[in-house]
């Protein structure tokens, strides 16, 4: 099953492994709310899908993904419109919900949303030469993909408070320390590593780590 | 100490610091728009007198304001309620903090989060470099306060809404389950919308200049 010619394409195997590619890199693949649309088609094809054992995010060009498209910015009809599409077509839901392994396959740029969908995914390999950043306070803005609920959960909480509020980029070494990837391999060998993961998945092996904790960290005075 | 320079507010606790006092300080500085709390733990004599009570390490740890903190030196007893309030933590190779026996629940239920399990065995000094890397202290320096001054002018330079709001969807969205975190963060983007900064933030991005944050 393929669907190509569009922002974001989609591909399955007969191994049952889908590919969702980012696929605009004249833009980076920055996201825009039609690349949005496309996701949210997809992962409801990956959902129902019958046979799927696992799904792999990759991005076309130089860059994973640079980010959401900030030329969209404040375009929808008023908050209440904004909020209601946020609920309504909840595509970061709807990827934490998938019921089989993700896996984003990150380099060049993973910025913004760009490293929001990787932090998504149960499994993030990347090759050495990424950066990685949460930039939206240098917009007057928060991570709205849900960076600063995903983040603090996988990566120390002060280290999370750290990127997000400085926006700052870290580098793969970094990245690794603090557990925000998974494996960092050479530029050269990333596809290599992904099909590594991809066998051992299709093996039965389990993920190397827990799916991303679903309930509250704590539940203390604050 | 507390001063204000620009939009940063320096805060050098001394001795045993009181905290109704200096909870007044900081809380002025806040209404009066400052950033970012800087505060400076690299060179503290033993505390002296009794810890702070629960509600103000609460306040602390609620402060709207991020506080970053510089950590240097033999730090214990009643500092580390303060060292762990902080948003974000520098350290230097050569600190040791050492969690005491008795310690504040406030700051107990934050060092079970930051070290997601088995809490440090008290009395017992922790190294830089191992706070380092299990995250406690998310930057190693042998100049720790240069580096925090760094860190807080880089923040004083984003979005002051967004930051205070970012430090508010940390903190207590860690206190939500996961779905509920999610929507709380959408709700607080909305709310972000809002403002003249976010607007301006994106204006100056598009025509490729620095933004010129008014805290509106």
């Amino acid at each position: 099953m393929v669907a190509t010619g569009e922002k974001v394409r989609f591909e399955a195997d007969e191994r049952g492994v889908a590919v969702i590619t980012l696929a605009r890199p004249e833009k980076l693949n920055a996201i825009d709310l039609e690349m949005r649309d496309l996701l949210w088609t997809y992962l409801l094809a990956c959902r129902d899908m019958p046979g799927l054992r696992c799904v792999v995010f990759r991005g076309e060009g130089r860059a994973f993904s640079a980010g959401a498209d900030v030329s969209e910015f404040g375009t929808a009809p008023s908050i209440m419109d904004a909020r209601r599409a946020r609920h309504d077509r909840d595509v970061w839901g709807l990827l934490l919900d998938l019921p089989v392994p993700t896996i984003a396959r990150m380099h060049g740029y993973c910025y913004g949303a760009g490293l929001e969908l990787p932090l998504c995914c149960d499994l993030r390999i990347a090759a050495e030469s990424t950066r990685f950043a949460l930039p939206e306070v240098t917009l007057g803005y928060i991570p709205s993909a849900g960076g600063t609920q995903t983040l603090p959960r996988i990566v120390p909480p002060g280290v999370a408070a750290h990127l997000i509020l400085t926006g700052e980029p870290i580098d793969a070494a970094a990245a690794l320390r603090w557990g925000l990837v998974h494996e960092v391999v050479p530029d050269d060998s990333l596809d290599a590593a992904i099909e590594r993961h991809i066998e051992r998945l299709l093996g039965g092996e389990p993920l190397p780590s827990r799916r991303l904790p679903l309930g509250a960290v704590w539940t203390g005075a604050l | 100490m507390i001063a204000r320079e620009g939009h940063i507010v320096r805060w050098r606790p001394e001795g045993a610091p009181d905290w109704r006092a200096d909870a007044e300080a900081l809380d002025a500085y806040r209404w009066e728009r400052a950033r970012v709390v800087l505060l400076d733990l690299t060179a503290c004599v033993p505390w002296e007198g009794d810890p702070w009570p629960r509600r103000a390490i609460v306040w602390l740890q609620r402060f709207p304001l991020p506080l970053v903190s510089a950590l240097d030196g033999a730090l214990g007893g009643a500092w580390v309620d303060l060292a762990l309030a902080a948003d974000i933590r520098v350290g230097s190779p050569s600190l040791t903090l050492t969690v005491p026996s008795e310690l504040a629940l406030p700051t107990v239920e934050r060092l079970g989060i930051l070290v997601r399990g088995t809490l440090p065995e008290p009395g017992k000094p922790l190294s830089g470099r191992w706070l380092f890397e299990r995250g406690l202290v998310s930057a190693l320096t042998e100049a720790p306060l240069a580096e925090a001054e760094r860190v807080a002018t880089v923040i004083a330079s984003r979005g002051p809404y967004a930051v205070q709001l970012g430090k508010e969807a940390i903190w207590r969205g860690l206190a939500m389950p996961l779905e509920q975190a999610l929507r709380f963060e959408t709700d607080l983007t909305l709310l972000l919308q809002t403002t003249k900064d976010r607007a301006e933030g994106v204006r100056a991005f598009l025509e490729k200049r620095p933004p010129q944050f008014e805290g509106v």
